[in-house]
C-alpha cells in the first residue's frame, strides 16, 4: 500500500468552540514555528462554511483542521507530503503528529484548559483514490496495520474496527476502543 | 505504481492529454534549470495554476518577517517551487454537470484544503495546491470534460453569462449555446495566444438585468432580436472595452446588432486586433480597453471589420456554430405546482429570496447560497446527487458566488429546502445584502491590501442576526468587496462596494477600505459606485449602519440607492463616511491595527508581485518551450522503449520549432507539416538564416530527412537518432531566432539613423 496521504481525525468532547478562536492559536504556532517537522505557513479560516474544515494551520507537511465534518468538532491531520517506511511505519507516524497536535490544543491556555479530546475513537481516512481506491481490497492491504495500530494505542484491549468503503467518498475506518485513555498515555505508547 | 495517466488514457481527450503530457514534461524541464522561470510561469498560468500569498518565501507573522525555508527552485520570479499555490478551473458560463461537480469535490479534498472556492467569474479555485499535482489534477478534470486552459494569464478568460439563461423570464433568447460555442472556438486558438493582458467576455439574455455584468467585460453580447423580412432572426447588441481595476471603463457599444452568425468570426477579428495593436510592454496600459479609448470607438471598428474581411479563413468557427441549436437542457422531473403542502420553518423566507420562477411554468431556479462562495466537498458531492434527482443535472455557478439549480418542479422545492438544510446549505438570502461578495483578498491574493473576505463575513454575520428586522429596501441592497483596486471583487458594480487600502497612522499601517457609493449592478452595471474616501476597516460595520439607516430615512418612495445617492449628493455622502474615519490612538483600541479575522498586527509587508498581469512571453518564446517539451516526451518514450512513438514525437518538435521560426514572419501559417516545411525552407534555409558557420545546413537537413519519411524499423537506434536530431534542431532554431532578431533591430537602427 503505497499510499501516504494519510489522515486521522480526534475528536472532541464538547463542539462548544468557535471556529475564530483558534486563529490565534494557530498564528501563535506560526509565529514559533512550534510544530516539530513541519514548516508552518498559514491560516484559513473556513468557520463561515457548515460541517466545514473549520480553522486550517497549513504547513508544507500537513493541513491541521478544527475539522466539523459531519458535525462533529474534532482535530483532523491530513497528511500531504511523502513520508519514509512501510504503509504502517507511516499510519503510525500520522497518528502520532495528530495526537501530539492534539495535546498541544489541549494545552493552549487561550482555550482555559476546555478543549478534551475523545481517546477512545480515531478516524483514519486514505486520501487518495488512486493509491487506496474504494474496493475491498484496498481494506485488505490496509487490515494488520490498522490491527497493530489498534493494539498499540489500546495495549491489546479489544478495538473495534469499522470500515466505510463507498464509491462517493474516501476509505475511511473508525476505530472504537472501550476506554479512554489519557493522551499522553496514547503518544507515548507510539513513541 | 500506476498512475492517473494510465487510469484515465481512454477518458481524456486525445488533444488535452497531449498538452497536458506537455506541460507534466515542461514541469520537469523546469526542475532541471532548462524552462526560463518567466516562460513556466506564463504557460502555467495559462493552465491556470496560479500564485498565491507567501509564495515569496516570506510572511509576516504580526511580530516579524519570517523567511519560509523554501528550496531555490522557483515557478517563476520570485516564486517558491514548494511553496503551496492556487489553481483556477474554468467553468463556461458556470455550468457544471454532477459528474464534474463529484470530480471538483475530489479534487479539492485529495489536493487542498478541503474548500471548493466559487468565484466571481464563476469559476471554481482551489487553493494550497502543490505544482507538482497540476498534471493529474488536469487530467481528472479532462476526463469530466474541463480544462483549466487559459484559466489565467494573458488570455481568453472564463467567458460568463446569466446564470438564468435559458429559464429566464426577460431574455431574448438562451445565450449559453453561443457562450459555449465562443469558448471552445477560441479555446487555444492561435490569434489570441500574443495578448499583452487578459482578455473577458460575457454574455447577458436582456439589457434590463445584472446578471451578466456585461458593461465591465472586454467583450460582452447582450441577446437581442429582430424582425428581417417577416422573420425573426438573432443577434448581439456588442460591447467592447469594458474593465475595471484601478482605471474603470465602461464598455463602448460597438454594433447594436451583430447577426449571431457573425458573432464567432468577429469575436476572433476583435481578438487580432487586439493581439496586433495592444500595448505589450505597460501592462498597465495593456488591456483592451485602453485601446479602445487611444483609437477611440469609431477607428477601433473600422480596424475589426477590416480585419474581419481580410483575416485567413478559418472555417473552425463553423463547427462549433452548428452547434448552438443542438443546445439543449432538459428537467428531469415533470412540473407540478406547490399544491398547499405543509411549509416546514424557515422555507417562506428561503424561498422569498431563493427562488426564482422560470419562464417554463411549473418549474422554479433555486439558488444555493455559498457563504463568501466557500462549499465543501462533501456538501458539493451532495449538491451534485441532489442536481440529478431534481435539477436533471444543472447547476451553475454564478457571479455572485452561489451556485443555482435549474428545473425544480414547484412541488419538489419543499423536500429540495430540507435537503439543502441537512447539508448546511439551506440560507435563505441569495441576492440580498447578507449575500456579499468578496474576492480572495489577503487570505490568499499576493495583491491583497486589506481582508475582503475577514469583512465580508463580519457584514454577512452582522447582516444576518438583523436580518428580519431590517427594512425591505435595504434588503435588497448588493455589498461587494474586493482586497485592493484590482476589482476581482466587483465592487464598482454594487451599491455600496469596497476596496482594500490602508493608511499610516502615527507609526502604524492600519487597514482601511475605500468606500464606493451608488453603482449600478443592474443594467449590466450600467454605472460605476463613486470613490467616497476611505474608513478604518473596523469601522465599516458602522458606516453601513449609518448609511443604510439614512437610506431608509430619507427615501423618498421607492427610490433606488443610485437615485438617493445621486439626489443627496456627493458631499452629503462624504460627509457621512467623514464620520467614521478617525482612528483611535493604539493604547488606546489595538483592534484597529489588525485586520478581520486576522489578529496579526496588520502590514502590508506581505504583499506580492501579482500575477493577474501574466507574463509578457513571446509567441516565439511559447513556440520554442513547446518544442523543447516535445524533445523532452521523446525521451521518456525512448527510455521506455516506445520507439514509434518516440520516433513522432522527435518529428514533432523539430515541426514545432520550424513553425515557430516561419511563424516570426507568417503570424497565420498553417499547422500542415508540408507548408511549415516548405516555409521554413524558403524563409529561413534557403536565405541561410538557419546556417551555422560550421555546419551549415546540416541541422535543417535533420528535419527534412525526417520529413521525407520515417526509417520505420523504430529500434532504439533509429528512434535515438530522432531524438538527438530534435534536440540539436531545436538549439539551431533558438540561434536562428537571436540572429533573425539581432538583424531586425540592426534594421530598424539604421533606419531611424536615416
Ligand atoms: S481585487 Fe486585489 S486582492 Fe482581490 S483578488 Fe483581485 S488582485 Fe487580489
Amino acid at each position: 500500500m503505497d499510499v501516504f496521504k494519510i489522515a486521522v481525525k480526534i475528536f472532541a468532547q464538547s463542539d462548544s468552540f468557535a471556529p475564530s478562536q483558534f486563529v490565534p492559536i494557530f498564528q501563535h504556532w506560526i509565529q514559533n514555528q512550534s510544530v516539530e517537522g513541519h514548516r508552518l505557513i498559514d491560516v484559513a479560516d473556513y468557520g463561515h462554511v457548515v460541517g466545514g474544515p473549520g480553522t486550517v494551520l497549513i504547513s508544507s507537511e500537513a493541513n491541521f483542521y478544527t475539522d466539523r465534518g459531519e458535525n462533529k468538532f474534532g482535530l483532523l491531520y491530513s497528511r500531504k507530503l511523502p513520508l519514509a517506511g512501510s504503509f504502517g511505519e507511516r499510519l503510525r507516524t500520522v497518528v502520532s503528529e495528530t495526537l501530539k497536535a492534539a495535546a498541544k490544543l489541549e494545552a493552549e491556555s487561550e482555550l482555559g484548559g476546555k478543549l478534551k479530546f475523545k481517546t477512545d475513537e480515531l478516524l483514519i481516512r486514505l486520501n487518495d483514490r488512486l493509491l487506496a481506491p474504494p474496493n475491498d481490497q484496498t481494506a485488505a492491504a490496509v487490515k494488520a496495520d490498522l490491527l497493530s495500530i489498534a493494539k498499540v494505542l489500546y495495549g491489546g484491549k479489544p478495538v473495534g474496527i469499522q470500515g466505510k468503503i463507498s464509491d462517493k467518498t474516501l476509505v475511511e475506518f473508525r476505530l472504537k476502543a472501550e476506554e479512554q485513555p489519557a493522551l499522553a498515555a496514547l503518544i507515548g505508547r507510539l513513541a | 505504481m500506476t498512475t492517473w495517466k494510465d487510469k484515465l488514457a481512454d477518458a481524456v481527450p486525445a488533444d488535452w492529454g497531449q498538452e497536458i503530457d506537455s506541460f507534466e514534461a515542461q514541469i520537469a524541464l523546469r526542475k532541471q534549470g532548462k524552462i526560463e522561470e518567466k516562460v513556466f510561469a506564463e504557460t502555467r498560468l495559462r493552465r491556470g495554476a496560479y500564485g498565491q500569498r507567501y509564495d515569496n518565501g516570506q510572511r509576516h507573522d504580526g511580530i516579524r518577517t519570517q523567511k519560509l525555508p523554501y528550496s531555490s527552485l522557483t515557478k517563476g520570479p520570485d516564486t517558491f517551487w514548494e511553496a503551496p499555490g492556487m489553481q483556477r478551473i474554468k467553468l463556461p458560463y458556470g455550468g457544471m454537470n454532477p459528474q464534474q461537480m463529484i470530480a471538483l469535490a475530489e479534487l479539492a479534498e485529495e489536493y487542498s484544503d478541503a474548500i471548493c472556492h466559487i468565484t466571481t467569474r464563476q469559476d471554481i479555485q482551489l487553493h494550497f495546491i502543490n505544482i507538482e499535482d497540476t498534471p493529474d489534477i488536469f487530467r481528472r478534470l479532462a476526463a469530466v470534460g474541463i480544462t483549466t486552459r487559459e484559466a489565467c494569464g494573458n488570455s481568453v478568460r472564463n467567458i460568463t453569462a446569466c446564470p438564468l439563461a435559458g429559464v429566464c423570464n426577460t431574455e431574448a433568447f438562451d445565450v449559453t449555446p453561443y457562450a459555449k460555442a465562443l469558448t471552445f472556438y477560441l479555446l487555444g486558438h492561435r490569434d489570441i495566444q500574443d495578448f499583452g493582458r487578459k482578455f473577458k467576455v460575457a454574455f447577458s439574455g436582456c439589457e434590463d438585468e445584472a446578471c451578466a455584468l456585461v458593461s465591465l467585460h472586454e467583450l460582452g453580447g447582450i441577446a437581442t432580436t429582430k424582425v428581417v423580412d417577416g422573420k425573426t432572426v438573432r443577434g448581439f447588441k456588442l460591447y467592447v472595452g469594458g474593465g475595471l481595476g484601478a482605471v474603470p471603463h465602461q464598455a463602448k457599444l460597438f454594433d447594436e446588432f451583430v447577426p449571431e452568425e457573425d458573432l464567432l468570426p468577429l469575436s476572433r477579428a476583435i481578438g487580432r486586433v487586439f493581439a496586433r495593436l495592444g500595448e505589450k510592454k505597460n501592462r498597465n496600459r495593456a488591456r483592451l480597453k485602453f485601446l479602445v479609448q487611444k483609437l477611440g470607438i469609431d477607428e477601433f471598428r473600422r480596424l475589426v471589420l477590416e480585419e474581419q474581411r481580410t483575416m485567413p479563413e478559418d472555417p473552425a468557427w463553423r463547427e462549433h456554430f452548428d452547434q448552438i441549436p443542438r443546445w439543449e437542457e432538459k428537467p428531469s422531473l415533470k412540473a407540478v405546482q406547490l399544491n398547499g403542502a405543509r411549509r416546514p420553518e424557515g422555507y417562506d423566507q428561503w424561498a422569498a429570496t431563493n427562488l426564482y420562477q422560470q419562464r417554463q411554468s411549473g418549474y422554479c431556479l433555486a439558488t444555493v447560497t455559498c457563504p463568501l462562495g466557500d462549499l465543501t466537498p462533501d456538501q458539493m458531492r451532495s449538491l451534485a446527487d441532489i442536481a440529478t434527482r431534481y435539477a436533471g443535472g444543472n447547476a451553475r455557478t454564478t457571479v455572485e458566488q452561489n451556485i443555482v439549480l435549474r428545473w425544480i418542479p414547484h412541488d419538489k422545492t419543499i423536500e429540495l429546502y430540507k435537503e439543502l438544510c441537512a447539508i448546511g446549505l439551506g440560507e435563505s438570502g441569495a441576492g440580498t445584502i447578507v449575500d456579499v461578495v468578496a474576492c480572495p483578498g489577503t487570505d490568499t491574493c499576493k495583491l491583497g491590501i486589506a481582508s475582503s473576505r475577514g469583512l465580508a463575513g463580519e457584514l454577512r454575520h452582522r447582516l444576518a442576526a438583523k436580518n428580519a428586522s431590517l427594512d425591505q429596501s435595504i434588503r435588497n441592497l448588493r455589498i461587494k468587496v474586493s482586497g485592493c483596486f484590482n476589482s476581482c471583487g466587483q465592487h464598482h458594480a454594487a451599491d455600496i462596494g469596497f476596496y482594500g487600502n490602508s493608511r499610516n497612522i502615527n507609526g502604524y499601517t492600519v487597514p482601511h477600505f475605500q468606500v464606493m457609493l451608488g453603482g449600478q449592478w443592474s443594467h449590466n452595471a450600467g454605472s460605476y459606485a463613486l470613490a467616497m474616501g476611505a474608513v478604518p476597516s473596523k469601522r465599516v460595520p458602522d458606516l453601513i449602519d449609518r448609511l443604510t439607516s439614512r437610506y431608509v430615512a430619507d427615501r423618498i418612495g421607492d427610490e433606488s440607492f443610485q437615485k438617493f445617492c445621486q439626489r443627496i449628493g456627493k458631499q452629503a455622502l462624504k460627509d457621512m463616511v467623514n464620520e467614521f474615519v478617525a482612528v483611535p490612538p493604539h493604547k488606546e483600541d489595538p483592534s484597529f491595527y489588525s485586520d478581520w479575522g486576522d489578529p496579526r498586527e496588520f502590514t502590508i509587508g506581505d504583499m506580492g508581485v501579482g500575477e493577474c498581469a501574466g507574463e509578457i512571453v513571446s509567441l516565439a518564446q511559447f513556440g520554442f518551450t513547446l518544442a523543447e517539451s516535445e524533445a523532452f516526451e521523446a525521451q521518456i518514450l525512448l527510455d521506455a522503449g516506445q520507439y514509434q512513438q518516440a520516433d513522432e514525437k522527435g518529428y514533432q518538435a523539430m515541426i514545432t520549432a520550424a513553425k515557430t521560426l516561419v511563424q516570426i514572419q507568417w503570424l497565420d501559417a498553417p499547422n500542415d507539416p508540408n507548408i511549415v516545411v516548405e516555409e521554413f525552407r524558403k524563409r529561413f534555409v534557403e536565405p541561410k538564416l538557419f546556417w551555422d558557420t560550421y555546419h551549415h545546413g546540416q541541422f535543417a537537413n535533420y528535419l527534412f530527412a525526417r520529413h521525407e519519411g520515417a526509417d520505420t524499423r523504430y529500434t532504439k537506434d533509429t528512434a535515438h537518432k530522432i531524438v538527438e536530431e530534435a534536440n540539436l534542431f531545436i538549439d539551431a532554431a533558438h540561434k536562428c531566432h537571436a540572429k533573425f532578431q539581432s538583424q531586425s533591430a540592426g534594421a530598424a537602427k539604421g533606419a531611424l539613423a536615416k
